[in-house]
């Protein structure tokens, strides 16, 4: 199974997240910041990076787009999981260069589709062959 | 002159200004006679000084005096904004084409000849004390409407300032919000899924009820930023379907409800099925909110009733109370976002926030029907929804009713 990084800085949603993920037998790594996520995600090379938006210290968008603007990670698929879910900031966070888009509070069938779907994506995308 | 002319014009002050102590006598006669209140003044410099202390409404000035002459007072008055607007008549004993120049491009209003006719003197003073006042009104009238119109500015940037607090508060409270409900509703999924070991069917019922709570407490939230127009709508999805199925999934989720409150729930279908175009969910979240805003305002051992029927065109479809109804000063009032009269009969846990007509109404027009309301007080309401009617053959027969509820508030 796949090996996902979540970003999260609330512990709770951190754990709720990686509970789901494990139940589907999937790796969890964590970061509370996006600076400590940044250097997991390049160490680590994970399969798919979940987001959440408002961190501590660099937000999620600026950490999503310093992985798109990095060789070595560009190709990992990056869904928001925000509780930013007003109008225009699905679109904004799309815009910044996330793959994808999961509101708070999540609906884990939803959640488990969407993240399925990005790393379906990847591996039949060829891009990456570690999966 | 009339009576009524000298009372318009009589409390004007006048400067005189002469070195000839004769002439400004004469003058001051003449003036007096029509009211005025008189000042004088020998020289050019004592006039400036005059206007200066105490601005009257008009001056006369004599062109000819030693020192400060009339032309050089004149173009002092007018360089200076505070006495510039004070209309000033040159006199002289020059009857001259040039002279008259000069003292026009000094910046006078007037000019007038010695020996001074009495009679024009009078006249000129009165026109230009009219031309004075006309030009005072209506700079006062320009100062009002600027002031109405910086009035107007501040109090719309105050507005704007104020809506933009409220959504950045809204905003916040959104995601505030949102951060423990996904934690609420997550739990109580993950729990639901047997992922922490197999709970069993009372267990079960107590997580639904915390997914129920938290769902609603979401939807709260999204039908706030709705009204704020905050939240994108999901489009609608107009589709026909049949009405009694969906009825019948309604029914199981309000029975409960009107039971406890000790009220009859009853639901007449017609013998003929009706069918509908409307998009299904939004069908459904308009009855609910229909029939439980009906229980709540129901007394116990009332009774409401949801009914339908259809023409060719349109289908109603019908939720009659006897509850406590509704002033018909009130009628219309109850559709307005964040309106609940009677808040007081509801206890704390059905209050909503208001939204649940205004969204509905909002609904039922955006799906091309409407939604209407008959009440009298102290008898009841009638809550009627109208909707494009389909026809049988429209609706396709594997399509089911999608089962996407939670019990509403």
């Amino acid at each position: 199974m796949a090996r996902i990084l979540v970003i999260e800085d609330n512990a709770t949603n951190m754990r709720l997240s990686a509970y789901l993920l494990e139940s589907e037998g999937h790796v969890v790594l964590g970061a509370t910041n996006a600076e400590n996520g940044l250097a997991i995600a390049r160490a680590e090379q994970p399969d798919l990076v979940l987001m959440d938006i408002q961190l501590p210290g660099m937000d999620g968008l600026e950490a999503t787009a310093v992985l798109k603007g990095d060789a070595t990670t560009r190709t990992i698929p990056v869904i928001a999981l925000t509780a930013l879910a007003m109008k225009g900031d699905e679109e904004r966070i799309r815009a910044a260069g996330c793959d994808g888009y999961i509101a708070k509070p999540l609906a884990y069938r939803n959640f488990l589709a969407v993240v399925n779907a990005h790393l379906h994506d990847t591996a039949s995308g060829a891009a990456r062959t570690d999966t | 002159m009339s009576q009524t002319q000298r009372i318009d014009d009589g409390t004007a002050r006048i400067l005189i200004v002469d070195d000839e102590l004769r002439d400004r006598q004469l003058m001051e006669i003449i003036l007096t006679s029509q009211g005025y209140r008189l000042q004088t003044a020998g020289s050019g410099e004592e006039a400036l000084t005059m206007v200066r202390d105490q601005p009257p409404d008009l001056i006369l000035l004599d062109v000819l005096m030693p020192g400060t002459d009339g032309y050089q007072v004149t173009a002092e008055l007018k360089a200076n904004a505070a006495s510039r607007n004070i209309p000033v008549i040159l006199f002289t004993a020059l009857d001259d084409r040039d002279a008259r120049m000069l003292g026009l491009q000094s910046g006078a209003e007037d000019f007038l000849s010695k020996p001074l006719d009495s009679a024009e003197l009078c006249v000129r003073v009165r026109n230009l004390l009219r031309l004075k006042a006309a030009y005072e009104e209506l700079r006062l009238r320009n100062a009002e409407t600027a002031a109405a119109l910086a009035d107007a500015r501040a109090a719309r940037r105050e507005a704007e300032d104020a809506n933009a607090a409220k959504t950045h508060f809204l905003r916040i409270m959104s995601h505030e919000l949102r951060t423990p409900l996904n934690a609420i509703a997550g739990y109580a999924q993950l729990l639901e899924l047997g992922v922490r070991g197999a709970i069993n069917a009372e267990q079960t019922e107590d997580v639904v009820r915390i997914k129920n709570a938290a769902g609603y407490l979401t939807r709260l939230i999204s039908d706030v930023l709705t009204a704020e127009r905050l939240e994108v709508a999901r489009p609608l999805e107009l589709l026909p379907f049949a009405v009694r199925p969906v009825m019948a999934e309604v029914e199981g989720l309000c029975a409960l409800q009107a039971r406890a409150a000790g009220l009859t729930l009853s639901f007449s279908a017609p013998t003929e099925d009706v069918f509908v175009i409307a998009d299904l969910e939004r069908f459904q979240q308009i009855l609910l909110n229909l029939i439980t805003n009906a229980i709540k305002f129901t007394p116990g051992d009332g009774h409401v009733e949801v009914a339908w029927s259809a023409d060719a065109k349109r289908a109603s479809l019908r939720v009659t109370d006897s509850g406590i109804g509704i002033r018909s000063a009130d009628l219309e009032r109850v559709f307005d976002p964040f309106v609940q009269i009677d808040r007081h009969l509801t206890s704390m846990a059905e209050q909503g926030v208001g939204l649940g007509l205004s969204i509905s109404r909002q609904l039922a027009r955006a799906m091309g029907g409407e939604l209407a309301l008959q009440s009298t007080e102290g008898v009841g309401s009638v809550f009627t929804l109208t909707l494009p009617a389909a026809t049988s053959d429209m609706c396709r027969p594997s399509r089911g009713v999608r089962s996407q509820l939670t019990l509403a508030r």
